[in-house]
């Protein structure tokens, strides 16, 4: 039975990889480099920071130099270590946020899909009017009731981004529902969790990879987002979004460097995985050709 | 004096897979106020040659040799912007499906003034009055000029595309399958008026087609295109009464008669070939009963006997 | 017919805006959290808590809860706020919501213009180099953080180049005299020019920022939507007649691509309203999303929940606001 899931997704996509060329997975190559970059960085900040990102270590708004490559915040610290510990925050954050929607979002969806009737259109119809309120409104009211803290905003960001996953894999669900092979295990008398979860759950998770990333970036972007509206997490943590704040109030004075290099990263890692996202995406789902 | 001269036109697309060289070779002319049945297979290269007329090839498609000669001018040597100026107003064409042909958000007067304000500067009204009388002369009452392309049926949107080709008063139509997609009674309807309209207004009609009942309705000369080749052309009832190439007698057996006492229906065995790897020799030859050796290997050459065209190696004197 | 797919559309809606709004419900009072102590301190004499969560509301079980809370809302009774002169929520609101209007509306034309632009182009350059820039520009406007974004633009305009504000909507004493809210429209009609242009000035980074930031979006579905309209066989025919290639384009392709594109646009409001509230805060434009952001930093419940609310409407009578328009526009289901 594992067969009937590996030919719709696993043979046709190494055929595809073999075909492809450069111009068409320049993108997913790129996008998955600055997510391993990022990566290494967090997994070896302690290794690779010149300093402890937390105490001060140069005079204030000292702008970059041989000793602080990236210059110091107010306080002193040194922003380039702030920056390389800020990447585990971010992405652990990101990563856990995703995993918590992800797995969440799409068991929502596969049961709601697979049981169909008043269940099912009552919890698409909560998670549609979800989807459709705007994804920061949310994570702000989210944050404010949970209260600061990496828990929290990481259970805040989780939240919002459930219905996506619940859509995607509900509309795969009931797609796949009625189809021959799913009728055969049944007839065959499969109980309703093996159907679910050997022949369904396999051929609808096609496309969670292009999803997680996409979702990622929103993650990364939305802890950002709280961070810098002070709704993140506390204070000594090095957090990118917490810097970027922290530096704005001295940017009409001119210290242009305590917020270009922190915002910089956070652009950089959400890039890192929406270029991925895109180039699985193109790999895995080829555009139109010519005619 | 030909209005149309094509001599020798190639043209290729370039695509991922191969090289489709859907028109390979291909020469032949159209006098004033002469109707050219073309007609072949999908896949034939028609179609390609049709719109080759307009410079309107789809890309990764690009005509690679040959001439097209209208009226003295080298087609293939114009700019977008020269080639813009004849296309509606000297050479226009008709399409096959009427519905897709018409923007579903434009009014079809809209569409008519439209295309005559682009070519002519003409005040609005004298270009609405023009519009309403085009559609009268396909029959279409003026109180449809400001409806949408949707609130018509199939066979009037075939007329209003009508009316568009003969707006400016064309030298040449290109009518592009334009029955196929109508039905029985109704086609017969819209070749009458292309050829009442092409008497009055004393204009070509290439009249591309598959079905080669329909052309004989009306075309003087008839060509025959099959795999990119130029395989047959002559006067109308030359061929439908004495087909030369083996193709064109194929496909007039195929075409069901009321009146025909069998009961099998012939068709032409095989299937059309892969234009990026056609047959050697002649393309047909996989299909033809009469194939012989030399059929299998080398490509016929076209031969002119008393003003009929034929590219087989049945008329080629000596096979050399 | 037209009024019947109105009618549809306006019960469909109500569905949705009943779940969004016991979401809202659900989220303020049943969540972990509590909000009494987060308004007047954990170490509050009782007497003190009890009356706050009186005036709350909050000792009642949940569903008499829920049943006031959508009674009230029925009135057009968003409540009062807990702070300051306890002004009715819906005032509050309506002081700020002219602020977010007008740069949602200067955003949304930046990005409309820019995602036009640069979607057609690249549609009819499929595949080339500058496609490939195009929907590369797509990505990055996706993955771009607003705050830095409106950051960098101030840095260079402001801070550097000194030629336009800083942040802030209008300079003191220079706001037109108030009709609609709207400080262009305003200074317009009163003849005030030169509020119109200081208005201006401090409008204009704030919406290239939150412009450039959705237009991204709108871009991929222009080009996606054009590509798929330029294959279409009207647009071969247009050529036919002899219809110059940017007419073809433009108006053509265009209007019959833009359909679609109008009912994404629309879509696309949430997340219109989602970067308007970091816009705000980055350049202290005094509108909803700064409004929330204070409020929740004050603790002012009864507001918190009144603005959701009314955000919550806001984007259902939108998209109710986009299918109708597309209904107008589209002339099969116009004239059926």
């Amino acid at each position: 039975m594992k067969g009937v899931s590996t030919s719709r997704t696993i043979i046709p996509l190494l055929r595809r990889i073999r075909r492809l060329d450069v111009s068409e997975y320049w993108i997913a190559i790129t996008g998955a480099a600055i997510i391993v970059i990022v990566s290494f960085m967090a997994i070896l900040a302690p290794v690779i920071a010149p300093y402890d990102p937390i105490e001060p270590v140069g005079g204030s708004l000292e702008p970059p130099n041989t000793r602080f490559l990236l210059g110091t915040d107010n306080i002193g610290r040194d922003i380039l270590s702030r920056i390389i510990y800020g990447s585990r925050i971010s992405l652990s954050i990101a990563f856990l946020a995703s995993i918590f929607s992800m797995i969440i979002g799409a068991s929502l969806g596969l049961l709601s899909g697979y049981i169909g009737g008043v269940f099912d259109t009552t919890l698409a119809l909560i998670m549609d009017s979800m989807y459709a309120f705007p994804s920061i409104i949310l994570a702000i009211a989210i944050a404010y009731v949970l209260g600061p803290g990496i828990l929290n905003v990481t259970i805040s960001i989780g939240i919002v981004y459930i219905p996506v996953y619940f859509r995607m894999i509900r509309s795969e669900v009931l797609s796949v529902k009625e189809s021959l092979y799913v009728e055969a295990a049944r007839a065959i008398g499969a109980s309703d969790r093996v159907i679910l979860l050997k022949y369904i759950l396999p051929n609808v998770t096609a496309s969670l990879p292009v999803v997680f990333s996409l979702n990622a970036t929103d993650a990364i972007l939305t802890e950002a987002a709280l961070s810098f509206l002070g709704l993140g997490l506390p204070a000594p943590t090095p957090d990118w979004g917490f810097d970027l704040r922290n530096g704005y109030h001295f940017i009409t004075a001119g210290y242009w460097w305590t917020v270009t290099f922190p915002g910089l990263m956070i652009i950089i890692t959400a890039l890192g995985f929406s270029l991925f996202s895109e180039g699985l995406n193109e790999i895995l789902n080829p555009r139109l050709r010519e005619v | 004096m030909s209005l149309l001269n094509i001599n020798e036109l190639k043209v290729y697309y370039f695509t991922k897979r191969g090289v489709v060289r859907a028109v390979d070779g291909v020469s032949l002319s159209i006098s004033r106020g002469e109707v050219l049945g073309l007609v072949g297979e999908s896949g034939s290269g028609k179609s390609t040659l049709g719109i080759s007329l307009l410079g309107l090839i789809p890309p990764p498609g690009r005509i690679v040799g040959g001439s097209i000669v209208f009226d003295g001018v080298e087609l293939t040597k114009l700019s977008d912007d020269e080639f813009a100026k004849i296309r509606g107003k000297r050479i226009s064409m008709i399409f096959q499906d009427p519905m897709t042909s018409l923007n579903p958000l434009m009014k079809i007067g809209d569409h008519l003034m439209e295309t005559i304000m682009v070519h002519e500067n003409v005040s609005k009204n004298e270009a609405r009055e023009r519009s309403i009388k085009a559609l009268e002369e396909v029959g279409i009452p003026p109180e449809r000029f400001n409806d949408y392309p949707h609130q018509f049926s199939g066979g009037m949107r075939q007329r209003v595309m009508i009316a568009l080709a003969i707006l400016l008063n064309p030298d040449l139509i290109i009518a592009d399958e334009p029955t196929t997609a109508l039905d029985v009674i109704v086609q017969a309807q819209i070749i009458d008026l292309l050829n009442n309209l092409r008497k009055r207004h004393n204009m070509s009609i290439l009249l591309i087609s598959h079905d080669i009942g329909v052309v004989s309705e009306i075309a003087d000369k008839i060509a025959v295109m099959y795999a990119g080749h130029l395989v047959e052309m002559a006067d109308a009832n030359k061929i439908l009464g004495d087909p030369l190439h083996p193709y064109t007698s194929a496909l007039l057996r195929a075409v069901p008669l009321i009146e025909s006492k069998s009961e099998k229906l012939c068709y032409i065995p095989g299937s059309p070939p892969d234009l990026v790897k056609p047959p050697r020799g002649c393309r047909f030859h996989p299909r033809c009963p009469y194939a012989k050796d030399i059929c299998r290997t080398r490509e016929p050459r076209t031969v002119n006997i008393k003003d009929h065209i034929v590219k087989c190696w049945m008329y080629c004197d000596a096979y050399e | 017919m037209l009024k019947a797919y109105l009618i549809k559309r306006v019960l469909m809606a109500i569905p949705t805006l009943f779940i969004l709004l016991t979401i809202i419900f659900l989220i303020m009072r049943v969540l972990p959290g509590n909000p009494v102590a987060a308004i007047v301190g954990t170490k509050a004499p009782p007497e003190v808590i009890q009356s706050v969560t009186k005036r709350l509301g909050l000792d009642q079980p949940y569903h008499i809860q829920y049943i006031n809370y959508l009674s009230n809302l029925l009135r057009g009774d968003l409540g009062r706020s807990m702070i300051w002169g306890r002004r009715p929520v819906i005032d509050e609101i309506m002081d700020h919501f002219p602020a977010t209007l007008e740069l949602s509306i200067s955003a949304f034309i930046v990005s409309v213009l820019i995602g036009i632009i640069t979607g057609t182009e690249a549609s009819r350059r499929f595949r080339s180099k500058l496609d490939q820039v195009f929907r590369f520009y797509g990505i990055v406007t996706y993955s771009l953080f607003i705050p830095w974004f409106g950051i960098m633009l101030q840095l260079i305009f402001s801070v550097y180049l000194k030629l336009l504000p800083v942040g802030g909507r209008i300079d003191p004493f220079m706001e037109p005299q108030r009709i609609t809210g709207l400080y262009l429209l305003d200074s317009i009609l009163t003849l005030n020019i030169p509020s119109f242009f200081n208005a201006l000035s401090h409008l204009i980074l704030p919406s290239i920022t939150l412009g450039v930031y959705i237009s991204g979006v709108f871009t991929r579905t222009v080009r996606s939507n054009m590509l798929e309209v330029l294959r279409r066989d009207f647009i071969t025919a247009a050529r036919a007649r002899g219809i110059p290639e940017n007419i073809v384009i433009y108006r053509h392709a265009l209007k019959n691509a833009f359909i679609p594109i109008l009912t994404m646009m629309g879509l696309q409001f949430a997340l219109l309203l989602a970067g308007a509230v970091l816009t705000e805060t980055t350049f202290s434009w005094p509108g909803m999303g700064t409004f929330l952001l204070e409020r929740i930093m004050y603790r002012d419940y009864t507001t918190v929940q009144g603005t959701v609310v009314f955000i919550a409407l806001l984007i259902v009578s939108i998209s109710l606001l986009v299918d109708v328009m597309y209904a107008y526009l589209d002339p099969r289901i116009r004239f059926r």
